[in-house]
C-alpha cells in the first residue's frame, strides 16, 4: 500500500500535531526505498503554514527525496503548498467540488495531466450516488484527483462560495474510505503513463511546426563578442573553514560555507565566500591589486588585498549581528590604496 | 633596564590564566609600567580576544621565530594604554612551532625594554608549558578552590621548583565564592594555601562581570566598581612590591546583609574595646 510506482506515499492522516507529522515523516524516510524518490504526503485536516511545510520539505530533501504531492483538506495548507509550487491533491471525498469546477472551466481540463478515465469510473460513480445534488453532466466529466497549482485560487473561491456544499462533502468520508486508498495506487501508475504520452505529443508538435529548423552546434564558439575569461585556476571548497585552518592557493578561491574567526584564506586571485566571512582574507597575495574579496556577510577580522590592509572596527564582532539572517553581500576592492566595501545588491 | 619575566600558569585549563594575564597586564600598565604580554598558547590563542586586539594582529610569535618579521613589528599596542603590548600566538600552527630556547631569547630581548613581561602559559605540562616557563624568573600559579585544580597546581609547583631560573612562585586563588565557603560547600582560601603550602599573591572573587568583560574585549580592571577588578589591581600592586592587605571579598549583597554585617562589626569592636 505504501509503495506506489512513481511516488512514495506517507500516510499522516492519524497525526494530530505538527511535531507528530515531522516525526512520522522522518521515520518513514528511514525506509531505504524512500530516499531519492518523489514523496506524497497524505494529510487529513491538519493546518500547516508555509514555514512548516518548508521545514518538512527540507527534511525530505535531506534524504535526497522530493516533496511532490500533498493531499489535504485544509484550505490553509492547500494555499501554502500552492504558493510553494507543490502539487496539491484533495482527498477523494471533496472531489465533487473540483469536478464541478471543471465543468465550469472546460479549458482547465486540458492542461491538467490526469488519471486515465478508466481508473475513475468506479469511484466517480460512487460519489455521485452519495451526492445526489450533482447533475448528471458532472458525473460524466473525468474526476480530477491531481490539481495543478494555477487552479488553486479558483478552487478556493469556489469553496468559499459553496461553503454549504463543502460541509456536506466533508461528512462523506465515513462511507468510502477504502475505494479512496485503492484508487491512490492506481492513480499514480496511470498518471505516469499519461505524463509520458503528453510530453511526446508536445515534442512531436514542435518538430512539425519548425520543419526548416536548422541544427545548431551548441559547442561551437559563440559568434558574438567573446566573454572575458579569467584564466586563473579556481578551487571550489565546499566546507566550513574553522579556527586554525588555512587555505592557500595560487588562483581564485570559492568557498561554499562560512569562514570562522581564526582561519586564514590566502589567494593570488579573488576570494569569494558564499557564507559568512569572519576570518582573515588575503586576496591578490602576490601583488594583484585588482583582486576582490566578496562574501554574503562580511565580518572579516582583517581584509588584505595585495599590499593593502584594513581591519574590522573595534567592537564590530557582535555575535547577534553575525547570527541574524539579514544578508547583505559585499565586495571589497582597492580604491586609492584603501580597501573599500561595496554592497553588491546596489550594483 | 632589566624587567622581570613572570609566567602565569596553572596546569588545569579553565581556571582563569588568560583572564589573569590580561588583567594583571592591564593593571601593571595602568600603574605606569611598560608591560608586554606574550601569548604562548599557539593554536588556541585567546589573549587577543580578552584585550579586544583580535583585529590588529598581523604578525605573531611564530613569524618572529621564523624570521618573517622583526620582534618590534609583532608587538600589538593596546587600544587604550600605550604602555601595554601584546605578542600574539599564531592560531594556525601548534605548540611545536616554537621551542624553549627561542622563547627564552625573545624574553631576554624584551627584558631590555619592558618592566614586566607576562607570559600566558597554555594548559598542560607538555611542550607549551616548557616553552612558557623557559624564560621566566617568576611564576604565578592560578588555581580555583577545587580539588582537581589544586592537584594540578601542586604538580605545576613541583615542576616549577625544579626549574633553576624560576626564583619565586606565588599562588593566586581565582573564582572564590564566599557564600559557598560560609556553608562549607567550597574550600576556603586558607585551606588551599595550606594544602599547597605556597605564598599567596591574591584572592579573586567570582564575578559575573568577568564574563561580560571577556566578551567585550575589555579587561575587568578597567571597571572600577567591580570587586574582581579591585582584586586584580591589588595583585598588580603586590607584584610591584607593595604590601597590600587582602580584599574583603565577602561583600554584602542586599540591605539586610549590609545591616547585619555593620552590626557584627560594631559588636566585635566593642568586644575588643572591653
Amino acid at each position: 500500500m505504501e509503495e506506489n510506482i512513481g511516488l512514495f506515499v506517507i500516510d499522516l492522516s492519524e497525526c494530530s500535531n505538527t511535531g507528530e507529522i515531522i516525526n512520522n515523516v522522518s521515520l518513514a524516510l528511514e525506509i531505504p526505498n524512500a530516499s531519492g524518490r518523489g514523496i506524497s504526503l497524505k494529510l487529513k485536516d491538519n493546518v500547516l503554514n508555509q514555514s512548516q511545510i518548508l521545514s518538512i520539505r527540507s527534511l525530505i530533501e535531506s534524504y535526497n527525496s522530493e516533496l511532490v504531492n500533498v493531499e489535504t483538506t485544509s484550505l490553509i495548507t492547500q494555499n501554502a503548498c500552492a504558493s510553494m509550487g507543490i502539487r496539491v491533491t484533495q482527498p477523494k471525498v471533496l472531489k465533487l467540488q473540483t469536478a464541478a469546477e471543471d465543468g465550469e472551466n472546460p479549458e482547465n481540463k486540458e492542461e491538467i495531466i490526469e488519471i486515465p478515465a478508466a481508473n475513475q469510473a468506479e469511484p466517480a460513480s460512487k460519489e455521485v450516488q452519495n451526492k445526489e445534488a450533482e447533475t448528471a453532466a458532472e458525473v460524466q466529466k473525468p474526476q480530477n484527483t491531481e490539481k495543478p497549482v494555477q487552479n488553486k485560487f479558483d478552487e478556493l473561491k469556489k469553496h468559499i462560495r459553496d461553503g454549504a456544499e463543502l460541509q456536506d462533502a466533508q461528512e462523506l468520508p465515513k462511507k468510502e474510505p477504502e475505494p479512496v486508498q485503492q484508487k491512490q495506487e492506481e492513480t499514480v501508475e496511470g498518471l505516469q503513463r499519461q505524463v509520458i504520452t503528453v510530453y511526446k505529443k508536445a515534442s512531436d508538435e514542435k518538430l512539425q511546426d519548425e520543419e526548416d529548423f536548422e541544427e545548431v552546434d551548441f559547442y561551437a564558439p559563440p559568434t558574438s563578442d567573446p566573454v572575458v575569461i579569467d584564466n586563473k585556476q579556481t578551487i571550489y571548497v565546499n566546507q566550513t573553514l574553522r579556527s586554525g585552518q588555512t587555505l592557500e592557493f595560487d588562483g581564485n578561491i570559492v568557498i561554499i560555507g562560512d569562514c570562522h574567526p581564526g582561519s586564514e584564506i590566502k589567494a593570488t586571485g579573488d576570494i569569494t565566500v558564499w557564507g559568512v566571512l569572519g576570518s582573515i582574507a588575503h586576496a591578490g597575495s602576490k601583488g594583484n591589486r585588482d583582486a576582490k574579496i566578496r562574501a554574503l556577510k562580511m565580518n572579516a577580522v582583517q581584509l588584505r588585498i595585495a599590499n593593502c590592509y584594513s581591519r574590522r572596527p573595534d567592537g564590530g564582532n557582535i555575535p547577534y549581528i553575525v547570527k541574524s539572517s539579514i544578508f547583505t553581500p559585499e565586495e571589497a576592492r582597492i580604491i586609492d590604496d584603501n580597501i573599500v566595501l561595496f554592497k553588491m545588491s546596489n550594483q | 633596564m632589566t624587567g622581570s619575566v613572570i609566567v602565569i600558569t596553572s596546569g588545569k585549563g579553565g581556571v582563569g590564566k588568560t583572564t589573569t594575564s590580561a588583567n594583571i597586564g592591564t593593571a601593571l600598565a595602568k600603574g605606569g609600567n611598560k608591560v608586554v604580554l606574550i601569548d604562548t598558547d599557539i593554536g588556541l590563542r585567546n589573549l587577543d580576544l580578552l584585550l579586544g586586539l583580535e583585529n590588529r594582529i598581523v604578525y605573531t610569535i611564530v613569524d618572529v621565530v621564523e624570521d618573517r618579521c622583526k620582534l618590534k613589528q609583532a608587538l600589538v599596542k593596546d587600544k587604550k594604554n600605550p604602555n601595554l603590548c601584546l605578542l600574539a600566538a599564531a592560531q594556525t600552527r601548534d605548540k611545536s612551532a616554537v621551542n624553549a630556547d627561542q622563547l627564552k631569547e625573545i624574553c631576554e630581548t624584551l627584558k631590555e625594554e619592558f618592566d614586566y613581561i607576562l607570559v600566558d602559559c597554555p594548559a598542560g605540562i607538555e611542550q607549551g608549558f616548557q616553552n612558557a616557563v623557559a624564560g621566566a624568573n617568576e611564576a604565578i600559579v592560578v588555581t580555583t578552590p577545587e580539588m582537581s585544580a589544586i592537584r594540578d597546581a601542586d604538580r605545576i609547583i613541583g615542576l616549577l621548583e625544579s626549574k633553576e631560573d624560576v626564583k619565586r612562585y606565588r599562588l593566586l586563588v581565582n573564582r572564590v565564592r564566599p557564600n559557598l565557603i560560609k556553608t562549607n560547600d567550597m574550600m576556603s582560601v586558607e585551606d588551599v594555601v595550606e594544602i599547597l603550602s605556597a605564598e599567596l599573591i591574591g584572592i579573586i572573587p567570582e564575578d559575573t562581570g568577568v564574563i561580560t568583560s571577556t566578551n567585550k574585549g575589555e579587561p575587568i580592571v578597567n571597571d572600577e566598581k567591580s570587586l574582581a577588578g579591585q582584586a586584580y589591581l591589588n595583585v598588580a600592586r603586590r607584584i610591584q612590591g607593595e604590601d597590600v592587605p587582602f580584599l574583603d571579598i565577602d561583600q554584602p549583597k542586599n540591605i539586610f546583609e549590609k545591616i547585619k554585617k555593620f552590626t557584627q562589626k560594631l559588636m566585635s569592636k566593642k568586644a575588643k574595646a572591653e
